[in-house]
């Protein structure tokens, strides 16, 4: 009992959990709990290097009680209601996981756990019951159903924990079951298909519920759950590629995330409002926090020269080689929707008119919300000048779990034979342009006057009144809901689907519970029909 | 490769500004007008590069053209002008066609940054209508290249160019071609899908409180940009240029089909072209890349 190891893939993640842990120890809190906080923190480590399937699963169980009592600091009665239904069921499908391959293999221990003698039927079971159980921590609908609410009303800095970390602890356990215990030779490939599409689905869903979002926070749970949804899409795919893909993805939104909400909790912090409809007009307030977010919702969307590109290039590349075509323009119309809530998130905060006449009232944020910003914003810059620095630990991790690697071991270089690109050129070559029209434009004429308040604005040739709401943040994405497709998505919710699953569990517990509350003569007739079963398996 | 660098940008911005010449003049004689010389685009943009605007509204203000006119630039720079790969291929090699599709968004995102600093809601209008129709162009325009990605089993344009010897992918890959080009329509801001500034309506776009300097750093770059994009288009579907002459028919082609289509259409609403866009040029862009 209690096996641990070192791998190379524990390392990985664990190094993640170490360095948003570390960072977020700075920050501001007023729902500190040191124990629970090490509780997690252990229970974290716990899974992450495991070396059986018992001292993993205790880990999951710890992990989903502290969360639970951390996310009960703040959260209310139904939110937390959600989140212990679900996690609790995402925990028994992953006992019931355990115990068929206790049964089927005869051992708790990765190392022995061997497939080949067991039946297809068996681990296609085994396969459906975990797939289950990560489903529900990473989110993937319709088993989200806990997590928009969970994230967004935790405590500010432990819903970065949830979404850059525990998020993440999914993706953990789908890397080591299904690359190094199951190993695909024994997957079904129809499931994993169904997966593929699964988390293709869930990020478009969730993106357009994203830019529907009035809410910073809510905004973000949702782009969590569409990225995760990306990395859950990739490693279906079950090649070198897209596992160094998937692990590149899990790196770069660890960061993204912490960064995008360690700064809207800092706004929240300052301002007491996380609704864009009570923020805007913050940009020259905040500089350093708007450009630290524009830091983040670029390598959140994507784009190049920051690190978001380097992971999103790999995820585009594993499914070109693979030629999972239509897979790959579902994974780029969320991609480019995508767009439109990072533009929100900065819109609505920074940019724009002031909806609050107390703006100029709003203390300073401290020092030490910038802290995991920082890091966060240094690490993606980073990744987007070298993004071939980390590809080693990819390589290492892809070793230890039996697959070749295919990456390039470069620095400014990343890629494999289907594609590469040059960080360092691509960024330099944009950094240098900047310069050079910025010098250029510094040379021409500069008469321009300062305007005389904000209103001062081209308005129609008039002069707007200073009680006209001229902040556009919250309507931002409302025309989505005039185009067919869209106005589908949005109007569905999930809740409908739980709201039947609970009648339905209602009813049966009604059944169960007639049962205990029986009368005397029918509590004889249940004895008595007991007895008779025994007697006919005895004769039997 | 400097020299290099520099007769591309040069190149980009005399043809970018000689095509958007010739489109006021085609569009002018569909009216029954006679149009400006074709000179004038030039006067024009030097013109407003020596004038300052009015009101200046803070360093974002003032960075925002600057990343949309640096992500123009970058895309033009990483595009090859020709085929043979020897001269004008630029940075080319360093990057590759996912690289190019990205950095043709950077430039609309600094300038979203740009227009939303200085508080006017019509700007910020302008911008949820151009990031929203862009929503619509970006998918059948990345079908269409994913297609032509799998179907040469390489990311790299120099190498889609190359194996376009024989036979151009507009003829082996026609439904491709045809949705590719209905987006196309919509980089270059043609009717019909011509919603993001849309002046004569309403008091709104993206360059509503940018003048004199600004202004004209937003005309050079869309110009550039607009030359980068019927590049991609030749690159990619018309097999490269393998010289000035051949670039330069291809080009034009290309240009008058794009004007002539604008000329001919009226102008979507914004849910009307997101919604055209997903549902005509995306599936026909779908059924393309089955049969790839």
């Amino acid at each position: 009992m209690f096996n641990f190891e070192i791998t190379a893939l524990g390392n990985m993640f664990f190094g993640l959990t170490v360095l948003v842990f570390v960072s977020l120890f700075f920050v501001p809190n007023k729902h500190r709990s040191v124990t629970l906080y090490s509780l997690l923190f252990a229970s974290l480590a716990c899974i992450f290097y495991a070396s059986d399937l018992i001292t993993l699963f205790i880990g999951w169980e710890i992990m989903g009680w502290s969360s639970y009592f951390l996310i009960a600091k703040t959260a209310d009665k139904q939110t937390l209601q959600k989140y212990i239904v679900f996690n609790i069921g995402g925990a028994f499908t992953l006992l019931g996981a355990i115990i068929l391959i206790y049964g089927a293999c005869g051992s708790f221990v990765y190392s022995e756990l061997d497939f080949s003698a067991v039946p297809s039927g068996q681990v296609t079971a085994i396969t459906i019951l975990l797939l289950l159980t990560l489903f529900v921590k990473s989110g993937i609908m319709p088993f989200h159903y806990w997590v928009v609410d969970s994230y967004s009303q935790s405590n500010d800095l432990f819903s970065a924990v949830l979404s850059a970390i525990i998020s993440k602890t999914g993706v953990f356990a789908f890397i080591l079951i299904f690359f190094q215990i199951i190993t695909v030779q024994y997957l079904q490939t129809p499931i994993l298909e169904v997966v593929a599409w699964l988390g293709v689905l869930t990020s478009i869903i969730a993106t357009f519920k994203a830019i529907n979002e009035d809410e910073a926070k809510r905004l973000l749970a949702y782009s969590s759950i569409a990225q995760v949804g990306y990395i859950v899409t990739i490693l279906s795919i079950m090649g070198s590629l897209s596992l160094e893909a998937a692990l590149y993805h899990t790196v770069i939104h660890t960061f993204v995330k912490l960064l995008l909400f360690i700064n809207v909790a800092a706004i929240i912090y300052v301002s007491k409002q996380h609704r864009f409809s009570t923020l805007g007009g913050l940009l020259y307030k905040y500089p350093l926090n708007f450009i630290l977010l524009v830091v983040g919702i670029i390598s959140l969307a994507g784009m190049p020269p920051l690190g978001g590109f380097s992971s999103k290039f790999l995820i585009y590349t594993a499914l070109l080689e693979e030629h999972k075509g239509l897979l790959l323009a579902a994974v780029l119309f969320s991609s480019a929707s995508a767009f439109l809530y990072c533009y929100k998130l900065v819109y609505g905060i920074y940019l724009g008119q002031p909806t609050n006449p107390k703006t100029e009232a709003y203390p300073r944020i401290p020092l030490r919300f910038y802290v995991p910003q920082i890091l966060g914003a240094v690490i993606l810059i980073t990744l987007g000048t070298i993004p071939g620095v980390i590809v080693p630990m990819f390589n290492g991790i892809l070793g230890s779990v039996g697959f070749e690697p295919v990456l390039y071991r470069g620095v400014f270089v990343l890629g494999s034979d289907f594609a590469s690109f040059n960080g360092g050129v691509v960024i330099g070559a944009f950094g240098l342009i900047f310069v050079l029209i910025l010098l250029f434009f510094v040379r021409l004429k500069n008469r321009s006057v300062k305007p005389k308040d904000r209103l001062d604005i081209s308005y129609c040739g008039e002069v707007p009144r200073a009680d006209v709401n001229l902040h556009y943040g919250y309507g931002m994405g409302r025309e989505l809901s005039r185009i067919g497709l869209i106005k589908m998505i949005l109007s569905r919710s999930s809740h409908a689907l739980w709201q039947r699953v609970s009648t339905l569990f209602g009813d049966l517990s009604g059944i169960t519970q007639k049962l205990y509350t029986l009368s005397a003569q029918n509590m004889g007739l249940v004895i008595f029909a007991f007895f008779t079963i025994l007697l006919y398996m005895g004769v039997k | 490769m400097f020299i290099d660098l520099l007769i591309m940008l040069v190149m980009a911005y005399g043809f970018g500004f000689l095509y958007y010449g010739l489109y006021r003049n085609i569009s002018a004689r569909v009216h029954g007008r006679f149009g400006p010389s074709l000179a004038q685009s030039f006067y024009d943009s030097i013109k407003l590069f020596t004038k300052d605007t009015s009101t200046d509204f803070g360093w974002m203000f003032f960075a925002g053209p600057i990343i949309m006119a640096s992500g123009a630039i970058l895309t033009v720079l990483f595009i090859p002008y020709f085929n043979h790969g020897e001269r004008l291929v630029g940075l080319s090699p360093y990057g590759n066609l996912i690289v190019v599709l990205y950095f043709m968004v950077l430039g609309p995102l600094g300038n979203a940054l740009g227009v939303g600093s200085h508080g006017n809601p019509f700007g910020a209008m302008g911008i949820t209508r151009g990031l929203t129709r862009l929503l619509g162009l970006e998918m059948p325009f990345y079908i269409a290249v994913v297609g032509l990605m799998i179907a040469n089993e390489s990311a790299d344009i120099g190498t889609i160019m190359a194996n376009q010897a024989e036979t151009y992918n507009i003829i082996a890959h026609p439904l491709l071609f045809i949705a590719a080009f209905i987006s196309f329509l919509g980089f270059l801001g043609k009717s019909p899908f011509d919603v993001v500034g849309a002046p004569q309506e309403v008091y709104s776009g993206p360059a509503v409180e940018f003048g004199g300097k600004f202004l004209a750093l937003a005309l050079s770059q869309s110009a550039i940009f607009s030359f980068a994009k019927l590049l991609l288009m030749v690159d990619l579907f018309l097999g490269g240029a393998d010289s000035l002459w051949d670039l330069i028919l291809k080009t034009f082609v290309l240009f008058v089909a794009s004007v002539f289509v604008g000329n001919v259409y009226g102008r979507f609403t914004t849910a009307q072209s997101v919604d055209f866009l997903l549902k005509v040029p995306t599936v026909i862009a779908i059924v393309g890349l089955l049969f790839v």
